[in-house]
């Protein structure tokens, strides 16, 4: 069952890259349906499948983004409604994300979740955004330093 | 950390355990926001619900239990819907070399108002088509451009050389590449087992190469005239004029004026929010600041370019506005404007100057080109709009940055066509005479392409 183990990384690193609940379901979703095609024809990794599912999420971001054709909506907007039918923790949550995404830019934010997140190397993170790993190094120190400036962050 | 050459090492300490620990907890606390899986056969369906429609509330699950079907049933359900839908457009290959006489077809990138009477042809030719392409260069006299790519698998990075026609001339392990010269560049290659990258300087048709320095650099900038190297480690970038090292900066955007006797940096800084920072323009050569714009804010979409004249610099950011838009700054006065009417979209398009020094600015919501003079004063005239316009030094402009997989090209006379390129054209490396380009293109779910287009005359 790799689409079930993988569908909650995939997520969370879609929503990582779009920051936006229902946009990050389209990317997973997306994702997968790109996944399925290439297994289908023999090909994309299947042994260790998440960095490949990764790249594929970011390229259609990439895509998404180039093509103009994501939109964003303010925070308080999905907080609010989050906060209409969720417990409290997981509004928390959400508004802790925020201002993570807020502090931070994108390729920080990217750089930090692969790394603290889902647990990365430099090296694969590396392959992944396209820098060198000592690019990596300098991406999460550089996030790290920002975050510190919001103490709260790490509450 | 004005003036100063800046650390390198980046000056920040590595997370604490305490730090480590709780970012990895809120990590996997996240796992609580992740919605339950849509059916397999919702995913399969196609992407006639994830991409046509702009980004909202696609595959919001019908039932997150269809999902625990054993996986090669629902394989083989998949494979079934799949196989029905005729040949699918992510299966297809970049294309064989073509010429494409441009038809004047309609495109939704080009404007209703252009009325070619002759298209303006072009030759295309898919050059490469690779997992992801890193970088298009172009020799500083415009003989070879190189293209450097990454393929799949963790094999070395690889850099092909090509001359104007596309055809492939050398072919080099590379994981950066710059030109110095003609026929001479830098490169940078990592060595695994010792995990240092190496830099060496090599030639054109030679094998020899000299090793020169430890440490990574990728070119993001290169001045022919005064052959100014702008290289970087991530944020940290380097100035090499005529083969020497002249001066190093920090920044988070660098762009070099076309006599590349300057270069402006944008600067972000973390003291407050959101991303304020600043803008300055450094001596090439020296290293020096000449100008800085310190009532501006950058925004993290770090983005600068001079105009033809060196005399102004465009820049994203806010100039005393409450949303980011686009600014011009005279750079020998010091006054930063910010355009009317630039402002508010997230997404913002890639403004891009014209040779006679105006600014054409694409706004993603009126789908129009606005062109404002470098004061600042909107001006009439008429682009083909597309959400990034590359414009070249000889008036060539290419629409990319659509939904097709086609670039609308306006030649210097002003005809306009579309030209297939079997890609979603994404950026646009031009030759240093502007008659020629590298398009590189998203060619479907596995490959990117870079294509050459040379209008015709």
């Amino acid at each position: 069952m790799l689409y079930a183990a993988a569908w909650s990384p995939v997520y969370r690193y879609s929503l990582t890259l779009v920051r936006d609940l229902d946009d990050a379901a389209d990317v997973a979703a997306e994702t997968f349906r790109r996944a399925f095609v290439a297994w289908r024809a023999g090909k994309g990794a299947v042994a260790e499948p998440l960095p490949w599912l990764f790249l594929t999420a970011r390229r259609i971001v990439v895509d998404r983004e180039r093509r103009n054709r994501l939109v964003r909506w303010l925070p308080l907007t999905n907080a609010a409604a989050d906060a209409a039918d969720n417990p409290l923790s997981r509004t928390e949550l959400w508004l802790w994300f925020r201002q993570l995404c807020e502090a931070l830019p994108d390729r920080q934010r990217e750089a930090l979740v692969l790394r603290y997140g889902f647990d990365m190397s430099d090296e694969d993170i590396g392959r992944l955004i396209g820098v060198s790993p000592a690019g990596v190094h300098t991406l999460v120190s550089r996030a790290l330093s920002r975050l510190r400036a919001q103490p709260e962050i790490f509450e | 950390m004005n003036g100063k050459v800046p650390d390198r090492s980046t000056g920040a300490e590595p997370a604490t355990e305490t730090e480590r620990e709780r970012l990895k907890r809120r990590f996997s606390e996240m796992e609580t926001l992740v919605p339950p899986r849509p059916p397999l056969s919702a995913i399969a369906r196609g992407p006639a619900t994830a991409t046509t429609r702009p980004g909202r509330r696609m595959a919001r699950p019908l039932a997150g239990s269809f999902a625990a079907l054993a996986f090669v049933v629902v394989l083989i359900a998949t494979g079934f819907l799949i196989s029905r839908r005729s040949p699918t457009p992510e299966a297809t290959r970049p294309p064989a070399a073509s010429t494409a006489p441009a038809s004047p077809s309609a495109s939704r990138s080009l404007e209703a108002s252009a009325s070619p009477v002759a298209s303006p042809a072009a030759t295309v030719v898919a050059l490469k088509g690779e997992f992801l392409i890193l970088t298009a260069a172009w020799a500083p006299d415009g003989g070879h451009v190189a293209v450097t790519a990454v393929s799949e698998g963790g094999a070395p990075n690889v850099t092909d050389i090509f001359d104007r026609s596309g055809f492939k001339v050398e072919s080099i392990a590379a994981d950066e590449f710059a030109w110095t010269g003609a026929n001479t560049y830098r490169l940078t290659r990592g060595d695994v087992p010792t995990d240092t990258t190496h830099q060496y300087l090599g030639e054109l048709g030679s094998a020899n190469e000299t090793e020169v320095k430890v440490g990574s650099v990728a070119a993001v900038s290169y001045d022919p005239l005064s052959q100014c190297v702008a290289s970087h480690q991530t944020f940290d970038y380097t100035l090499w004029i005529g083969g020497r090292e002249s001066a190093s900066r920090e920044g988070d955007a660098l762009a070099c004026s076309t006599d590349g006797s300057e270069v402006a940096v944008v600067q972000i800084t973390s003291d407050t929010l959101p991303y304020p920072g600043w803008v300055e323009v450094i001596d090439a050569h020296t290293g020096k600041v000449i100008r800085e714009f310190r009532d501006v804010q950058s925004s993290d979409r770090a983005w600068a370019a001079f105009s033809p004249d060196g005399r102004a610099l465009a820049f994203y950011g806010s100039a005393g506005e409450v949303s980011y838009g686009t600014c011009i700054a005279d750079v020998s006065t010091g006054t930063v404007r910010q355009l009317f009417g630039t402002s508010g979209f997230y997404v913002p398009a890639t403004p891009a100057w014209l040779p006679d020094g105006r600014l054409a600015v694409p706004n993603t919501v009126t789908e129009k080109v606005h062109i404002f003079g470098a004061d600042g004063v909107e001006s009439s005239g008429s682009l083909p709009f597309a959400p990034n316009l590359s414009i070249s030094s000889a008036g060539v402009v290419l629409a990319v940055g659509d939904l097709s997989r086609s670039v609308g090209i306006q030649s210097v006379d002003g005809r306009r066509s579309t030209l297939d390129l079997a890609a979603y054209p994404m950026y646009v490396v031009w030759s240093p005479d502007g008659l020629a380009a590298v398009v590189i293109g998203s060619a479907g779910t596995y490959d990117e392409t870079a294509v050459l287009v040379v209008p015709s005359e």
